[in-house]
């Protein structure tokens, strides 16, 4: 799962998108998907194909209720989620030498 | 998928802080919640004004002889019911953009920015309440206005920023009636009712 390039940048985060997910639930640990969709302004079919992307690699785990009769997605972040993503914060960091 | 570095790592970096903190901010507060809160507060002012001149007394003389103790209640009631209906508007008019918006109104954001405002808010209240029973009873409007803005400047961390520059002026209106006590229920009238109308109008064009 984890590619990492030779700066320690992870390539499961090099998009905006991915940045915004992880970012939210850094400080956020779990929201749902019409909360992530507005903070971001990402369209149904985006958020959910990255969302699905970071899942398969364990970043973050996906998890489908029912509020009332509709449909509801949370999304949250995983132990291991958190370390990847700090550690790229940390690598993106050192490359503009402010660690 | 492609991977194609196309930001710098310092666009990263500030794109990732702009998402941390937009992650914190409850944006559903409404203008309109402002405006109606300023009007319900004029109001208010109109009917405290109206039980005090219909007695033939003003805020100016309370500071040597405080209203009789059923004066003091009516006009306690009116300021609560003011309160209550200032807060169901506020209340009604940002849970109607929240659906709008499709944010929810649990959320944490929205829990952070309600306890943010609570504390301050009901700490000041039971101050108040406690000012009312020693009979200092001109104290009372200017530091309802100097622990709402408290409230407002602990919230504007989790909403619109613009909530912390209001509740500077609630504050600085709040000390400065402090220290003119005559004129207490002008500047509670100035605060709540005139401060919010401009406040909720400014909001209003801002983030319609």
């Amino acid at each position: 799962m984890n590619d990492i390039d030779i700066k320690g940048l992870n390539r499961d985060f090099e998009s905006r998108v991915r940045l915004g997910i992880m970012s939210v639930l850094t400080v956020s640990g779990e929201v749902t998907f019409n909360d992530m969709k507005q903070m971001l302004d990402l369209s149904d079919g985006n958020l959910s194909s990255h969302a699905n992307a970071l899942e398969q690699n364990g970043y973050i785990e996906v998890r489908k209720s029912f509020a009332g009769k509709k449909p509801q997605t949370l999304y949250i972040i995983t132990k291991s989620g958190r370390d990847a993503f700090s550690r790229h914060i940390e690598a993106l960091s050192r490359m503009i030498g402010k660690i | 998928m492609q991977h194609h570095r196309t930001s710098k790592p310092e666009e990263d970096i500030s794109h990732i802080r702009q998402m941390m903190e937009r992650s914190t901010s409850f944006l559903s507060l409404s203008g309109l919640s402002g405006i109606s809160a300023g009007l319900i507060g004029m109001a208010g002012f109109l009917a405290v004004y109206y039980i005090i001149s219909t007695n033939g007394l003003g805020y100016s003389d309370l500071k040597e002889n405080p209203y009789s103790v059923p004066l003091t209640l009516r006009i306690l009631a009116v300021a609560c019911l003011t309160l209550a209906a200032a807060l169901g508007s506020a209340f009604y008019f940002t849970q109607r953009k929240a659906r709008k918006t499709g944010q929810s109104l649990w959320s944490k954001p929205a829990r952070n920015a309600l306890t943010a405002f609570a504390l301050p808010v009901s700490s000041g209240g039971l101050l108040c309440l406690i000012l009312i029973w020693h009979r200092l009873l001109f104290l009372v409007a200017p530091l309802t206005l100097v622990f709402y803005g408290l409230a407002l400047t602990g919230m504007s961390r989790h909403t619109h920023r613009e909530v912390y520059w209001l509740g500077i002026c609630e504050i600085a209106l709040g000390i400065f009636a402090c220290m003119i006590p005559g004129y207490g229920l002008i500047f509670w009238m100035l605060g709540f009712g005139v401060l919010h109308i401009v406040y909720g109008a400014a909001l209003y064009k801002k983030y319609k």
